[in-house]
């Protein structure tokens, strides 16, 4: 194997991406996966390059940072640079990815939304594993060492992740990993020595290196084999402990009492406690035919009395049917269907709100205000359509005075210990805004914001100017920390305060996706406000911060409803054909489009010219020149001395040269001692040519002696010319008869090209020298 | 580089002048090929096998130099100088090396004539075309170094009296293997005179028996007449002084000699002698090849033969068991054959 050690360095490369493959996993988005492979490789390119360059190792180690370093910086940071170097500024924009980032880690549970401060460290922690890995595998040759890095990146996956890794994720970097190692101890074993000295033949010294190759590949495969199977079998058999999270999730907030400061809520303990224990086990499973997947609601309730929520048993008068939904014009109807249901009765888990139910003979009632279906006894299938709702801001924004059989008292009830507070409280967040949906997306922008941070420790109670301990809410207006069940609270609260009607909500997260289903984990429980909008019925928002609890509901995005969005909406929509889509688009449009058109043309133009692109696309450049350096050089060293030839034996020097270092990079070289006449019996034996080509050396060999050691005048124009025909046809014959690796690695790693880069320092050097002088 | 040459052709004695003559002038190949042919036909009737053998030795001869011939006893040796002596038509002397040999039974001697009342000088052995020197290393030093002066400067001084020789003039010397019983080795000094040093080794199984059937009843030295004469060989001598030898070529060779200064192998490099030695020597064999001028193969071909006798190993190389002709080899293989591209 050469120095270089392409392919100890390729298998390197793949096990890194294999080992942080499962990261993906820890995030809502893949985008950081790319970046990530671009840096693998470029790291693994350098890794070769200044391999076949130099022996220093550590100079190999630190070109790769120093290069790495600063493709990362000018693709993140590329448009703080001057002159194409990092700034002071630059360094700041890192800084300020860090602090997102560690922002991001501290706020969220996995999956967490990928910043740009996420992905840039993330790009990082990849190209420094990827570095490692090269490092230990390539450049030192200890294959077994780099199998810490890659550990380490699965475990911090393993170790982060919301459910157990599938098993592929550890075995794939596994196996590459057992076959990096295998191919360094077959290059080993093939540069001892056969004639190793052994004091005596009673020792186990191998007789035959191939035996001993093939016995210890061997064994090691066999243990490297033992270890995998032991890996994937012992926890099969031990005792699972619920994973730990880096940021806990979301699945412990609720179920509490209502005790300490904090909102509890009593009657979902039989659904929320009785899973507690085990907090991965799944709930249930369904899939829809939903795009956008909602949560699935147990029940609703709008009755909170100190510090806790409870569920009116049987709200209304009982008289049975639900108020009638928006048209179906107006809504779409999706069906969930749900298996191996384990909730407790009376309760099932669907979508809100629900328009129809089968449930196989099982009897089920819904209640009329919550809609709250319930059934006699546990199901463990069941089918239910439900409706999406995702009205218009503007026509949200329009909607009137509430007023409905849907709304009870409870839904407006303030606590009398915390008026004041809310009064003023959600005067301060909603001001300037004139509407009810302004307000509720104010209430809810204003708990998502930085200043309030997702934590299932509450903290110690707070308690009064007399001792007693804080209500709840006041609790959380001072501590402004809190899980879902806080945070829905607090924007119920608030709405109430602004006369809008809102209640509690709880159930669960859409869950995971499994072998295309969804499955829903106890871990998966949530809370979440809804207010009422006339017209529209009960409506999700999303007070709390965090990757799983979602983005809020289209409608109560902040901005919504200004034209764009209202017309970026309706094409995603419109593929269901809804009436409700069709009526957007003539409000956004009409206007919008033929203004808008001519300017988002020349900003789409200058967006793709935007910094970052254009860094990006320098940087793809610079990679492809790379690439081709070695060929390039080689090309333009050739070009050099032709120009520098002034006589004609010059120029057939230098394709005399052009062609032994061709040969020499196909596998055929010529040591400096040959004569013309030994090169060519070389070439003709060991190069297999035809009669054609033989005859061609034999010209080429003959000409070019006549003109070196002839006297001068003696070579005529027409040798010179026939000599260069024949270097050419010689070139390319003798490649068509090597291996296609061959003959790729002589295009991209010409030793005429590669000389001159290894020779760079000292010639460097040597020209400061003779300046300095 | 060119000049090197120049510069080292002034300051060493004896060198042939006609060294530098080859400019625009164009060798007579077909006369050097005829009288290599015939030569080479006319000992191959007694060395048998031995082509390689008998074609340094007329490349010898041509290129105006003397020969070491060093092997064990009774391989032939002195037939191969005898066979040579005998093909050309010219004057030829043999003197049998023994310790009690004297200087002046070597130069010769002047002795008073007492009819014509002086001194006469009555030349010695070496007066003659052709001098055979059998076991050149049993005699004393003195003897040896009365030939050797007479070879490097082709003349011989008497009492005051220069006697010049005449032209050609080739010694060829015959010596055992130096570590042999009741030998004086022959020093560096000397060594360096000698163009090349070539070894018969022992003849192939089938030349030997043909030997055994052939030689057995009569000699066949008997049998050869000369081939050549005197005058012929100096002008064949003067046509391979005119073969080219092109700037590459002797910076290949300035190369060699340089690295064999500098490689570790050895005590003591090559002279800038033996780079004129090699030099004449590729010319005489590129000549023979019907070649008017030298390539590297002719180079390399002679380097063992000329250059292997004038160095002395290092230590390391004596441990190793290794003899100066493969340390030869060894540079043969490193020095990049010229012009090699920068």
């Amino acid at each position: 194997m050469s120095r270089r050690r392409w392919r100890i360095t390729l298998l390197g490369a793949l096990a890194t991406l294999a080992a942080v493959y499962p990261v993906t996993s820890l995030f809502q988005s893949s985008a950081w996966l790319l970046p990530a492979i671009v840096m693998v490789a470029v790291s693994a390119g350098i890794g070769l390059l200044m391999r076949g360059l130099t022996r220093s190792r550590v100079l190999v180690v630190a070109v790769q940072l120093v290069v790495t370093a600063y493709v990362i910086l000018a693709q993140f940071a590329g448009d703080t640079f001057f002159l194409l170097l990092p700034t002071v500024s630059t360094l700041q924009a890192a800084n300020s990815y860090g602090l997102e980032a560690l922002d991001t880690l501290g706020r969220y549970s996995a999956p967490a939304p990928l910043g740009d401060g996420v992905t840039f460290y993330l790009v990082i922690i990849v190209t420094l594993v990827a570095i490692c890995v090269d490092a230990m595998a390539a450049t030192w040759r200890s294959p077994a060492a780099a199998g810490l890095p890659l550990l380490t990146a699965y475990l911090v996956t393993a170790a982060n992740g919301d459910s157990a890794l599938a098993v592929r994720f550890f075995v794939v970097p596994a196996a590459l990993w057992l076959v990096m190692l295998h191919t360094t101890a077959r290059a080993q074993f093939g540069r001892w020595s056969t004639t190793s000295t052994t004091d005596d033949g009673g020792r186990a010294v191998p007789a035959h290196d191939g035996a001993a190759m093939r016995s210890f590949s061997a064994g090691a495969a066999k243990l490297g084999l033992a270890g995998l199977v032991l890996a994937l079998v012992v926890p099969v058999f031990v005792p699972h402990f619920p994973p730990r999270y880096l940021t806990d999730g979301l699945g412990r907030a609720s179920g509490q009492g209502g005790t300490d400061g904090s909102v509890g809520f009593n009657n979902t303990v039989d659904l929320t406690r009785s899973l507690n224990n085990d907090d991965d086990s799944p709930v249930l499973q369904y899939t829809t035919t939903g795009f956008s997947r909602s949560p699935l609601r147990v029940l609703a309730t709008g009755y909170y009395s100190r510090g806790e929520w409870l569920a009116v048993k049987d709200s209304g008068d009982g008289a049975g049917q639900p108020q009638p939904l928006p048209p179906p014009s107006d809504r779409n109807d999706y069906e969930i269907t749900v298996t191996d249901n384990t909730l407790a009765a009376p309760n099932i888990a669907a979508p809100y709100p629900v328009v129809a139910v089968a449930m196989n003979g099982t009897p089920w009632t819904i209640d009329p205000v919550t809609r709250d279906v319930r059934v006699s006894r546990p199901v463990s299938s069941y089918r239910v359509t439900y409706a999406d709702i995702a009205p218009l801001p503007s026509l949200l924004r329009e909607s009137g005075e509430p007023d409905s059989p849907d709304i009870v008292d409870d839904d407006l009830a303030i606590p009398d210990t915390v008026r004041v507070l809310l009064d003023s409280w959600s005067k301060k967040i909603t001001a300037g805004k004139n509407n009810p949906l302004d307000r509720a997306i104010a209430i809810q922008e204003s708990l998502r914001s930085p200043e309030y941070s997702y934590n299932l420790d509450l903290g110690a109670p707070l308690r009064g100017e007399d001792g007693q301990i804080l209500d709840p809410i006041t609790t959380f207006y001072k501590t402004k920390r809190g899980y879902c069940v806080q945070f829905a609270t607090a924007m119920i609260m608030l709405a109430r305060a602004q006369g809008i009607p809102a209640r509690m909500a709880i159930g669960f997260l859409p869950g995971t996706s499994v072998d295309g289903k969804y499955v829903v984990r106890a871990s998966d429980a949530h809370a979440w406000p809804e207010l009422y909008f006339q017209g529209y019925g009960w409506l999700r928002f999303e007070p709390t911060p965090g990757a799983r609890s979602g983005n809020p509901p289209p409608y109560a995005v902040e901005g919504a409803g200004d034209g764009a969005r209202g017309a970026g909406r309706a094409p995603s929509e419109s593929a269901s054909g809804t009436a409700r889509s069709q009526a957007a688009r003539p409000s956004a449009t009409p206007t919008a489009a033929p203004v808008v058109a001519a300017p988002s043309f020349t900003d789409r133009i200058s967006s793709v010219f935007s910094l970052r692109n254009v860094v990006t696309a320098l940087t793809l450049v610079v990679l492809l020149l790379a690439l081709f350096v070695m060929p390039i050089t080689a090309a333009l060293d050739r070009a050099r001395r032709r120009r520098q030839a002034v006589t004609r034996q010059d120029l057939v020097e230098v394709d005399w040269n052009d062609l032994t270092s061709h040969l020499r990079d196909l596998g055929l070289p010529a040591p400096p001692g040959d004569t013309l006449r030994q090169a060519r019996d070389r070439y003709i034996q060991s190069g297999h040519l035809g009669v054609d080509n033989a005859e061609a050396v034999r010209r080429v060999t003959m000409t070019l002696e006549k003109a070196r050691y002839d006297r001068p005048e003696r070579t005529s124009v027409e040798e010179a010319e026939t000599l260069h025909r024949d270097i050419r046809q010689i070139r390319r014959e003798v490649g068509r008869t090597r291996a296609g690796s061959t003959r790729l690695r002589s295009f991209f790693w010409p030793e005429a090209g590669v000389s001159i880069w290894r020779d760079l320092p000292a010639r460097l050097s040597h020209l400061v020298d003779r300046r300095s002088r | 580089m060119t000049m090197g040459f120049t510069g080292i052709t002034g300051s060493v004695p004896g060198l042939d002048r006609n060294d530098q003559v080859d400019r625009g002038e164009v060798a007579d190949l077909d006369l050097v090929r005829d009288v290599a042919n015939r030569l080479v036909a006319s000992m191959t009737q007694v060395i048998e096998g031995k082509a390689d053998i008998v074609r340094t030795t007329v490349t010898v001869l041509f290129a105006g130099g003397h020969l070491l011939i060093e092997d064990v006893p009774g391989v032939g040796k002195t037939m191969l100088a005898k066979a040579l002596a005998r093909s050309i038509d010219a004057s030829v002397r043999r003197i049998q090396f023994t310790p009690d040999l004297l200087p002046s039974d070597v130069t010769g001697v002047s002795i008073f004539n007492q009819d014509a009342r002086r001194f006469e000088f009555r030349p010695g052995a070496i007066f003659a075309n052709v001098v055979v020197g059998d076991e050149i290393n049993r005699a004393s030093p003195k003897t040896q170094s009365a030939l050797l002066e007479s070879m490097e400067e082709r003349q011989v001084t008497v009492d005051g009296t220069t006697y010049e020789l005449q032209a050609p003039f080739i010694v060829m010397a015959t010596q055992n293997p130096i570590e042999m019983e009741g030998t004086y080795p022959l020093p560096e000094a000397q060594r360096d005179r000698f163009m090349a040093r070539i070894s018969m080794g022992y003849p192939s199984p089938a030349a030997e028996l043909e030997l055994l059937e052939v030689h057995g009843s009569r000699s066949p030295l008997d049998s050869l007449r000369p081939v050549t004469d005197a005058a012929t060989i100096n002008s064949v001598v003067q046509a391979v002084m005119r073969v080219h030898a092109s700037p590459a070529i002797r910076q290949y060779i300035v190369d060699l000699v340089n690295r064999s200064r500098s490689t570790s192998a050895l005590r003591l490099g090559a002279s800038p002698r033996a780079g004129l030695h090699l030099l004449r020597s590729a010319r005489a064999h590129a000549s023979l090849e019907g070649r008017d001028h030298v390539i590297p193969d002719d180079v390399q071909l002679l380097a063992p033969a000329v250059l292997a006798h004038r160095l002395m190993p290092s230590s390391e190389t004596q441990l190793a068991r290794r003899t100066t002709t493969e340390v030869v080899g060894d540079l043969l293989r490193q020095v990049p054959v010229p012009p090699q591209a920068r």
